[in-house]
């Protein structure tokens, strides 16, 4: 055991709690300030021990309880990146005036969670990871107080979403009747050795399962609480929702499915790809009449989770490697197309509309830039990383058989054009500006913008060694199971 | 060497798209951007043609050059994409039209364009077209020419929609894009199942590779020749994906001239040529192609015949044309196909660019209605007119005649089929000598519209004059670069490329081949078409003058005789209504339906219920465990429900 | 073992679900209907009640409450690693002492926010 590779963990979730208590100085300045700062330079830091630690051979501590793979480490750095972004986000937010440490801390505490997730090596830390980020973020997203919106969204999230833990931790109860073991890389052969495979029990968990997990990387038919959720919480909260739920969802599916339960795979694989067929559909379907950016972009997160589930579904190591890549993009892609939001909101009253939007392009052209490129790539349009994203995760879909699937997706992407176009011909549409000049935007929001702006060209540009990154983490996965 | 030049061909336009985008909100002085915009094209241009020389220096067999930038993708399982370019004879066949037609283009726009706004604006996203076009022909594998696929359509989608103020033209792009990303989707799929049969999307291991293991006239064969045909279909406005090209005539006329007649709606023609290999593995999608070509030839010749705006009767034309090229290349006679290609790209670019000039002089009138007997006072357009038109009528000596007589002869050779495919062209043949002179003669012949012209005319300057001018000429000489009976200069260029069959390569190392050659014309049966073929220009020209010489009596007599044919030629043959009822008011009403039942009950009436009754805390936690949070969980338990009744199925 | 063995117990369900399905709706259809005032009332043992059944509490007591929990379960965390720490051993005293340092920012923090203080 080593307790080293624990250090990006305990770095970020130790930050939480000293963001916490630095909210609470007496010292009114430093009570503003540090919390932020300190979330910052404990993320860099972890970013830094994750780089430093990857190419190291596999380690377990904990009693395996905690795995520390590439896979881990890689997830580790994007999820970093993604509390930087959205701390920077929330850096001058008006609400968070006097809340700074909760902001700060919560969303630390959640990253923290969300590594957890990524570094699970037994079902009961996976759970915890879930747990640590789901409560952090029933929170953060009621911090609004005053704001009847964002409370309600507070507390919905809070009621479905104990439905859904409850239903997935019911299945890790099942699978651990099945197994009679908690530890992930054991059970492959506790289900060999038992005679399981065949038997109605470990489906039975694998149903909750999926479902557990496919509330919260909200696949359709468990998306019902996202456009409400998503358009209550404060937007950068939303933004955190949006990328570091989904990468999280995603490394426990891909902890779950594609590890550890790859042996009853064709048992999962078709009903996986049908969840993601239905999910590719009606989130595309759901999201060319929504009036608002928040609830288009949830909406289109759901869309997006659904092609993500087509990845998982092919179930080799080409679709863990596509999903991987995907999750860099689409986090590139949403956090700019947030960072867009969050400075039209404060700049104009309902600046959540996609009305809101008119003209930005031509007032503010690098703005309008970013928005365009972020739609774009959403859409999947070539040469920018979503493009290259679904071509990889269609691709592995081919490979595996379902072709069906991957046209299913195609199709959904060309339907998303629809209501990505839309936001893109507002933007660049002539008439009265909605402008409001008085407010000026806060530089954080405008670096977040562009920098994920530059990361959508980059992830694309440089998408060899990106690829060769996601494909030695999704390798150290598979490659510890023959089928 | 050569390679090196391809790369600057493809980087001058982009680089002059990225300077000209730089200016940001403030406008440059025009002087710069017309030098930054034309200059860049026109280096372009020079470019390719040294490059073009260099290349017939080199032995016929030697003048592929690919050239690899850097490796883009590499994924473990073999699949490679590499940013690299492929010129050889088809690609640089291409550049020199796309680079040349477009700087001549690019030249005219700087004083067509002059009066309006968004100067800059025009000539940065002119110049990403042609980087984009230049990007889709210079491409070495499947990858970058779905990029430059796309792009092209990102920038047509750009350019009709440049007037963004005019909803009309605002809808127009959105259906061109609309229709393109149909046909892109085609090509990806068409994609995956190469890289899943091949695990290569080089061009050069794909055509190598696939006679071997794809089976000729299997299912995955035809799979992937119509899916790929289906991009081909989109880009090329071949029906039923054709509605989008004559809407998209609301974009700038200069634009209309390059992208929407020369250079990118051919773009399904190269794809066809290019990948000919994979089509020549499933000789049903050969025939497909064919017929699809022949169908929307002869269907937008008729359609060309009843409408009334000038620019979209050149619209149906060019339709019509690329028909021709398509079913050409679905014949197996590429390079005739590719050689109509060139003299149509030089003769349309004349059309649409002399009509910019009508309606520059008239201010902006495009209806035939309103014109008439402009021969005096447009005397250098007249003559410009009437040689596009003597050309795409295919009148002996123009180049029109040489290369469309030519795929009318190969289809004859062609068996049965054939004959039926010849039957058609040479029906459109007529109609097309018909329909182009019913144009020449209502704008320039007959009488002064109704209250006759208001206000001076409106004349060009040497900016709009030179390159119709230098495009007259062209259009004249261009096709005597391949003249029945004498010399096949295209052909023979074209031949290490497309000639030849593919082989598959047997257990003992025997050669079997796969597909086959398109059989060449005998000299008599070429007589007999070729003089068929003059006879019904010649009588569409006659009956034209016959209907149209003098004035709108007789015309108006006949279209009253008719007028169920004529409106349902005016609304071309109505498919938008048909697509209007099914498949958007199908997709709208889903849509309707979700928003109308699913919405207001599950999300937004319960949203707004809650909203409501927020005054009291006490009664918000009340609404929300009685009645919309319930609604989320019961439908999370009956997904739970739905999701293991799957697993139940599934499971043995 | 498949899950068609289980098919008797899906049987099982679906007949407690008619059975009891029929018997309410049954009595539902013919059952009389006949409401008055008295009838409505609250049952209190004779008594006729008094004020609102749903009261109110100051969420202070909730607050107190949680807060009583949590140091609740502190104790019970320490009580069980007090009998074995002869044969646990240093690491689970650092592990505890950081389980301390954690709850302790919290009780801090609780502090600072004012929630300890009745309003």
């Amino acid at each position: 055991m080593n307790t080293s590779v624990l250090t990006p963990f305990l770095i970020v979730s130790g930050a939480g709690v000293l963001a916490l208590l630095l909210g609470v100085l007496p010292a009114r300045r430093a009570a503003r300030m540090l919390p932020t700062a300190t979330g910052i330079v404990a993320l860099v830091a972890a970013i830094i021990m994750s780089r430093v630690q990857w190419g190291g051979p596999d380690e377990t501590a904990l009693a395996s309880n905690y795995l520390s793979d590439r896979f881990t480490l890689l997830l580790d750095s994007i999820l970093a990146v993604i509390g930087i972004a959205v701390l920077l986000l929330a850096w001058r937010e008006s609400s968070s005036a006097d809340k700074r440490g909760e902001y700060a801390g919560l969303i630390l505490l959640s990253v923290a969670g969300m590594m957890l997730v990524a570094a699970a090596g037994t079902t009961i830390v996976l759970f915890l990871g879930i747990e640590l980020f789901s409560v952090s973020l029933y929170i953060l997203c009621a911090l609004e107080t005053w704001r009847s919106r964002s409370l309600e969204a507070g507390l919905k999230y809070l009621i479905v979403g104990a439905v859904g833990s409850g239903i997935l931790v019911y299945g890790l109860a099942l699978l651990y009747g099945a197994t009679g073991t908690t530890v992930l890389s054991e059970m492959q052969h506790a289900l060999i050795d038992g005679d399981m495979l065949r038997d109605p029990l470990p489906i039975a968990a694998l149903t909750m399962i999926v479902v557990g997990l496919g509330f919260k990387a909200s696949a359709v038919p468990f998306h019902m609480w996202t456009p409400d959720v998503y358009d209550g919480a404060p937007t950068p909260i939303t933004a955190f929702m949006a990328t570091g739920t989904k990468v999280a969802a995603f490394a426990a599916f891909i902890r779950l499915f594609s590890d550890s339960l790859l042996g009853m795979f064709d048992d999962w694989r078709l009903p996986v790809a049908i969840l993601a067929a239905v999910t590719v559909i009606i989130g595309n379907i759901a999201a060319l009449l929504q009036p608002g950016m928040k609830r288009m972009l949830a909406y289109s997160g759901v869309a997006q989770a659904g092609y993500l589930l087509i990845g998982i579904a092919a179930g080799s190591v080409a679709g863990v490697e596509a999903v991987l890549y995907y999750l860099l993009a689409y986090t590139a892609m949403t956090m700019a197309a947030f960072a867009v939001v969050v400075m039209r909101e404060r700049e104009v009253l309902d600046g959540d509309q996609i009305g809101a939007l008119r003209g930005i392009g031509r007032s503010r052209p690098m703005m309008g830039v970013v928005l365009t490129l972020a739609m774009l790539s959403l859409a999947g349009f070539p040469p920018l990383a979503g493009f290259i994203g679904k071509f990889m995760l269609f691709g592995a879909a081919v490979d595996a058989d379902l072709t069906w699937l991957a046209i299913v997706g195609a199709v959904g992407s060309m339907i998303s054009l629809g209501y990505y176009l839309k936001v893109v011909a507002v933007a660049w549409q002539s008439g009265p500006p909605v402008d409001d000049t008085t407010y000026r935007t806060p530089r954080s929001v405008t670096i977040v913008a562009v920098v994920s702006a530059a990361a959508i060209v980059l992830v694309a540009l440089f998408a060899d060694p990106l690829l060769t990154l996601c494909s030695d983490a999704a390798q150290g996965l598979i490659g510890t199971i023959n089928r | 060497m050569i390679g090196t030049l391809g790369w600057i061909v493809l980087g001058l336009p982009l680089l002059g798209a990225l300077v000209l985008m730089a200016f940001g909100a403030k406008e440059p002085p025009k002087r710069v951007t017309q030098l930054v915009g034309c200059g860049s094209i026109g280096l372009a241009f020079l470019a390719t043609v040294v490059a073009f020389f260099s290349m017939l220096s080199e032995h016929a067999e030697e003048r592929t050059h690919v050239s690899r930038l850097w490796e883009w993708i590499d994924i473990g399982q073999g699949l490679k994409v590499d940013l690299a370019i492929r010129i050889d004879q088809l690609s640089i066949m291409m550049m020199l039209v796309i680079t040349g037609v477009g700087f001549l283009i690019h030249l005219y726009s700087t004083e067509y364009m002059a009066h309006e706004d968004g100067y800059r604006r025009f000539f940065a996203e002119m110049n990403f077209f042609v980087f984009s076009m230049l990007l889709l022909v210079e491409a070495a594998n499947f990858v970058f020419l779905i990029v430059g696929w796309a792009l092209v359509g990102l920038a047509s989608y750009l350019l009709i929609g440049f007037y963004y103020d005019r909803p009309v033209a605002v809808a127009a792009a959105k259906k061109a894009f609309v229709i393109n990303v149909l046909g892109d989707i085609g090509m990806v799929i068409a994609c995956f199942l190469l890289v899943r049969e091949l695990g290569t999307l080089d061009y050069d291991q794909v055509f190598a590779l696939a006679p071997q293991f794809i089976p000729a006239g299997g299912g995955v064969a035809l799979s992937i020749a119509l899916l790929l045909f289906v991009g081909a279909m989109a880009k090329s406005a071949q029906a039923p994906l054709h509605t989008w090209l004559p809407d998209a005539m609301e974009g700038p006329t200069p634009v209309s001239a390059l992208i929407h007649a020369a250079t990118m709606v051919t773009a399904g023609v190269y794809l066809v040529v290019r990948t000919h290999v994979l089509f020549e593995l499933s000789p049903l999608a050969m025939n497909i192609v064919a017929g699809v070509g022949a169908f929307t030839l002869l269907m937008a010749a008729t359609i060309a015949i009843a409408q009334v705006d000038i620019k979209r009767v050149l619209a149906w034309s060019t339709v019509s044309q690329i028909g021709y090229m398509i079913m050409a290349t679905g014949l197996g006679a590429y390079a005739s196909g590719m050689f109509h290609f060139l003299t149509h790209a030089f003769f349309k670019a004349l059309l649409f660019l002399t009509a910019g000039i009508i309606i520059h002089a008239l201010h902006g009138e495009q209806s035939l209605d309103k014109m008439g007997a402009l021969r005096k006072p447009l005397r250098f357009a007249y003559f410009a007119f009437a040689t596009g038109c003597l050309a795409i009528a295919g009148v002996p000596g123009f180049s029109g005649f040489f290369s469309k007589d030519e795929i009318i002869s190969m289809a004859a050779a062609q068996g049965t089929y054939g004959w039926v495919l010849f039957g058609v062209s040479t029906l459109g043949a007529f109609l097309t000598a018909f329909y182009m002179f019913r144009l020449l003669l209502r704008v320039f012949h007959g009488t002064e519209p109704e209250g006759g012209y208001h206000g001076e005319f409106h004349m060009s300057g040497a900016a709009m004059t030179v390159p119709v001018a230098i495009l007259t000429v062209l259009s004249i000489i261009g096709g005597w670069i391949q003249v029945p009976f004498g010399w096949k200069k295209v052909t023979d260029w074209l031949e290490p490329v497309v000639g030849g069959i593919p082989q598959k390569v047997n257990a003992d190392g025997t050669l079997t081949a796969v597909g086959h050659v398109a059989a060449e014309p005998s000299h008599n049966l070429e007589v007999i078409t070729i003089s068929a073929s003059l006879a019904v220009a010649l009588l569409g020209i006659l009956l034209a003058w016959y209907i149209f010489a003098n004035g709108p009596e007789r015309r108006l007599r006949i279209s009253a005789r008719h007028p169920h044919l004529r409106s349902f030629l005016e609304d071309a043959w109505r498919f938008d209504e048909v697509y209007d009822e099914t498949v958007v008011l199908a997709g709208r009403a889903s849509g309707d339906g979700l928003r109308d039942h699913v919405e207001p009950k599950v999300v937004i009436g319960a949203g707004r219920g809650v909203q409501e009754l927020f005054s009291d805390m006490a009664r918000f936690m009340h609404q929300i465990q009685s009645g919309l949070v319930r609604t989320y969980a019961v439908a999370l338990m009956a997904g739970l429900a739905a999701v293991a009744v799957i697993f139940i199925l599934v499971s043995r | 073992m498949t899950l068609r063995d289980y098919l008797p117990v899906l049987v099982f369900f679906a007949i407690g679900l008619v059975v009891g399905g029929a018997l309410l709706g049954a009595s539902f259809l013919f059952r009389r209907k006949r409401r008055n005032k008295i009838k409505e009332l609250p049952y209190e043992s004779g008594i006729l009640a008094t004020g609102a059944v749903r009261q109110r509490f100051s969420i202070d007591f909730y607050l107190t409450a949680m807060l009583f929990i949590v140091f609740d379960i502190e104790l019970a965390f320490f009580y069980p690693l007090a009998v074995v720490l002869k044969s646990v051993g240093v690491a689970a005293v650092v592990e505890l002492t950081l389980f301390v340092v954690v709850l302790g920012a919290g009780l801090a923090y609780v502090w600072r926010k004012g929630a300890l203080e009745w309003r």
